[in-house]
């Protein structure tokens, strides 16, 4: 038995030399990778993997012994290896990682995210499990929606970006802001302060019954629309610490639509906010 | 026999001995082994879920928002070479040489130190910088991939340590070959951890 023990640990044979030789070879490896780091030069995908993959086996193969070890050593390591490399390749194909970044590529981020732009989820968490729990983070930027839309369509799809309302009584103005209100919040405030308008408590506050000052007052309404919200509030003695994105790029209009919507919806009446209101709060 | 004794004075002789499994391969080595491929797993979902949510932000701070090029190079470089250094503490420690075994696993125990402080430093840059653990995608894959490698270097340079401490009191109670061998095998596996993350989380965002 004990010679047999001695050979099993006579094996590693190799000296500083080969070692130091092994490191060398390792460096310049990693030299190399830092070219596209650096910007000398560009590599493409399967380059950096082959030499990730090289230098991987390089240190199990010479630094781990697995070269000249035991057989039964590299099986252990080899299986549940490979059942690693298995699983996180089918996760990359449930999650379509495969396809092109959504950051480069409009049509995917069209697809993943449909109409409805509320936080970031996978196309097959969307299609399979219902979107709110996957999809607590902010909103995305206006701009970025904007520069993905559809063509025509964007975040206030179907509608003018203007209607004269000189001459209309108060309640007609109300009638016609809300009614276009009423399909911009769906497209824009829905995700967050829901189809309820209760919120999500303690992530996204309620609009319905909200007692928050910066929403009662029309002018501070609308520019909450515009220019978002961060840090603390308190809305109906619950605190909130969160971060609403600005939705400034739609028009004077539609701000307007979707604020006298909110302040007459659910119960609410806190009267109408005008585009010249936003445009003030601009 | 005494052959084999004279090379390896201190593997034991007693048939009954528990270093060995049946098929003569170190208990201690092997059992590592099949610890290093279930931490193949650990470390595979966490690459898996860092992987399945790439790109996927739409909130920053994106990658090249935060990442430095500098400071990635420096620690990688650093964790390579370590396991250049550790690899000669075990060529020392199979060969009974306690003092260059020390000699060789203090550098390694710097280099992974510094790796981890360059760790700190890079979290708390990208933190400033506005990437949390709750605000988006990247902040939470990422912080939770490269946070258990840096758990990974630190409890090496700890375990590095008491091998060291081990060797300079005479504490080693096998063979002391055997004993740095092992903490080597988990400091290499921490290296070729981190040379999949640098391909997959750094290199990849600067590929054009």
């Amino acid at each position: 038995m004990s010679a047999e023990h001695a050979h099993h640990d006579e094996h590693h044979a190799h000296g500083p030399m080969f070692y130091a030789g092994i490191a060398v070879f390792l460096g310049v490896l990693t030299f190399i990778e830092l070219g596209p780091l650096f910007g000398w030069y560009n590599l493409p995908i399967p380059a950096l993997m082959m030499l990730s993959l090289v230098k991987f086996f390089t240190v199990v193969a010479f630094f781990m012994h697995l070269w000249d070890d035991d057989a039964i050593l590299t099986r252990v390591f080899a299986a549940p290896l490979v059942g690693a490399l298995l699983m996180v390749m089918v996760l990359m194909t449930l999650f379509h990682t495969w396809r092109p970044s959504p950051r480069d590529d409009n049509f995917a981020v069209v697809e993943r995210f449909g109409d409805n732009y509320a936080g970031e989820c996978s196309s097959w968490l969307r299609s399979h499990i219902s979107n709110r729990m996957y999809c607590a983070s902010p909103p995305i930027e206006p701009e970025r929606i904007a520069a993905f839309a559809p063509a025509g369509g964007g975040a206030s799809p179907g509608g003018p970006a203007s209607v004269d309302l000189s001459g209309k009584s108060d309640d007609e103005k109300k009638e016609i802001l809300a009614k276009r209100g009423e399909e911009l919040y769906k497209q824009n405030c829905q995700a967050c302060h829901q189809e309820s308008g209760a919120g999500v408590p303690g992530a996204f506050p309620p609009l319905a019954g909200s007692d928050y000052a910066g929403f009662l007052d029309p002018v501070q309404h609308a520019g909450i629309i515009i220019k978002g919200l961060n840090g603390k509030i308190v809305v109906k003695g619950q605190e909130y610490n969160g971060a609403m994105s600005a939705f400034g790029t739609l028009s004077d209009y539609n701000i307007a639509a979707i604020a006298t919507y909110e302040r007459n919806a659910w119960g609410n009446a806190h009267g109408i906010v005008t585009p010249e209101q936003v445009a003030s709060a601009r | 026999m005494s052959t084999a004794h004279e090379a390896h004075p201190l593997v034991s002789s007693d048939p009954d001995s528990h270093a060995y499994a049946a098929m003569g391969v170190n208990s201690l080595k092997l059992a590592f082994w099949i610890f290093l491929g279930s931490d193949c797993f650990f470390f595979g979902s966490l690459i898996g879920t860092y992987m399945s949510y790439r790109g996927k932000s739409l909130v920053g701070p994106y990658p090249l928002d935060v990442f430095s090029v500098e400071v990635t190079s420096i620690s990688t470089f650093l964790l390579l070479m370590s396991s250049f250094t550790m690899v000669m503490a075990v060529y020392y420690a199979k060969r009974q040489n306690a003092k260059a075994a020390i000699g060789w696993i203090l550098p390694t125990m710097l280099m992974g130190a510094s790796f981890v402080g360059f760790q700190v430093y890079e979290f708390s840059h990208f933190y400033h910088t506005g990437l949390t653990l709750q605000g988006n995608l990247f902040g939470s894959t990422f912080y939770t991939l490269t946070g258990f490698h840096g758990t990974h270097v630190a409890i090496g340079v700890l375990w590095l340590g008491l091998q060291a401490l081990w060797l300079a009191k005479g504490w080693v109670r096998q063979d002391m070959g055997n004993s740095v061998e092992v903490a080597g095998l988990y400091w290499h596996f921490v290296d070729i951890v981190w040379i999949v993350i640098f391909t997959l989380v750094y290199l990849m965002e600067y590929v054009r």
